[in-house]
């Protein structure tokens, strides 16, 4: 796993390539909390090369969420999600309370 | 029906290391559907970090024995450890409708595995904790 990131305004793109796994989230994991210490409250995770998501990978997002709803005018986006890592966001609810759009970036 | 075995130590970063590659290469000989390969290395994943997680304790490492049993109609994985009897059958699935702020963080593997796979059955015996996953391919497919 690889992770980009740009600042693009008031947004924070992360740019995921690789696997998210038991392994490899943790590193995620401390990005985005590294990140949320720092003030970052609009954040976007691009999955573009994103290949890969276990429930470790799960975990991390719903840490970022539970975070991110604690922020007032806070916003986690998830973008550019491929097939069968959409299918684990679906088979498990996440979509439900997840923002999931189609990427611009 | 093809055979292999493989016994390693059960450290957490063994998945990456050894195992992934171990299962991938094995059923790399059936041709299947990229998606369906993925999605049986992600049960596999999930299976496999309950061994070091839960079964040993983080100061005692141990082994873990995976089974592979396939051909063009199945594909049946056991993972063998000797831990402390962890029936992960018994953890309740998590509420899918819950939200973000009332999700539970764990138990959401076994969850995944319990979806992805069409059979999965554990068993305590001589000590020894079984956990055997299946996946038929030619009918059933999910």
């Amino acid at each position: 796993m690889e992770v980009e990131k740009v600042q693009t305004g008031e947004k924070t793109v992360y740019h995921v390539s690789g696997r998210i796994d038991t392994q490899t989230s943790p590193e995620l994991q401390k990005l985005l909390e590294v990140g949320l210490e720092e003030g970052e409250n609009n954040i976007v995770l691009d999955l573009k090369e994103t290949v890969y998501l276990s429930s470790a990978g799960l975990r991390v997002i719903l840490y970022a969420q539970k975070r991110i709803d604690d922020i007032k005018g806070g916003s986690l986006t998830v973008v550019n999600v491929a097939p069968v890592v959409m299918e684990v966001f679906n088979m498990t609810g996440f979509t439900d309370f997840m923002k999931i759009e189609e990427a611009k970036t | 029906m093809i055979k292999n075995k493989i016994k390693l130590e059960a450290r957490i970063e063994n998945w990456r290391n050894i195992l992934y590659d171990f299962i991938k290469i094995n059923l790399e000989k059936l041709q299947m559907d990229e998606n369906l390969l993925e999605k049986i290395l992600l049960s596999c994943e999930e299976i496999y970090v309950n061994i070091p997680s839960y079964a040993y304790s983080a100061r005692k490492i141990g082994e873990a024995e995976v089974y592979l049993e396939f051909d063009n109609k199945e594909v049946k994985i056991t993972f063998i450890d000797q831990g402390i009897s962890f029936n992960p059958m018994l953890v309740p699935n998590p509420d899918t409708k819950s939200s973000a702020s009332d999700r539970r963080i764990g138990g959401w593997g076994i969850f995944i595995v319990k979806k992805l796979m069409d059979k999965v059955e554990y068993k305590r015996e001589n000590g020894k904790n079984f956990l055997t996953i299946t996946k038929f391919l030619n009918f059933g497919g999910k």
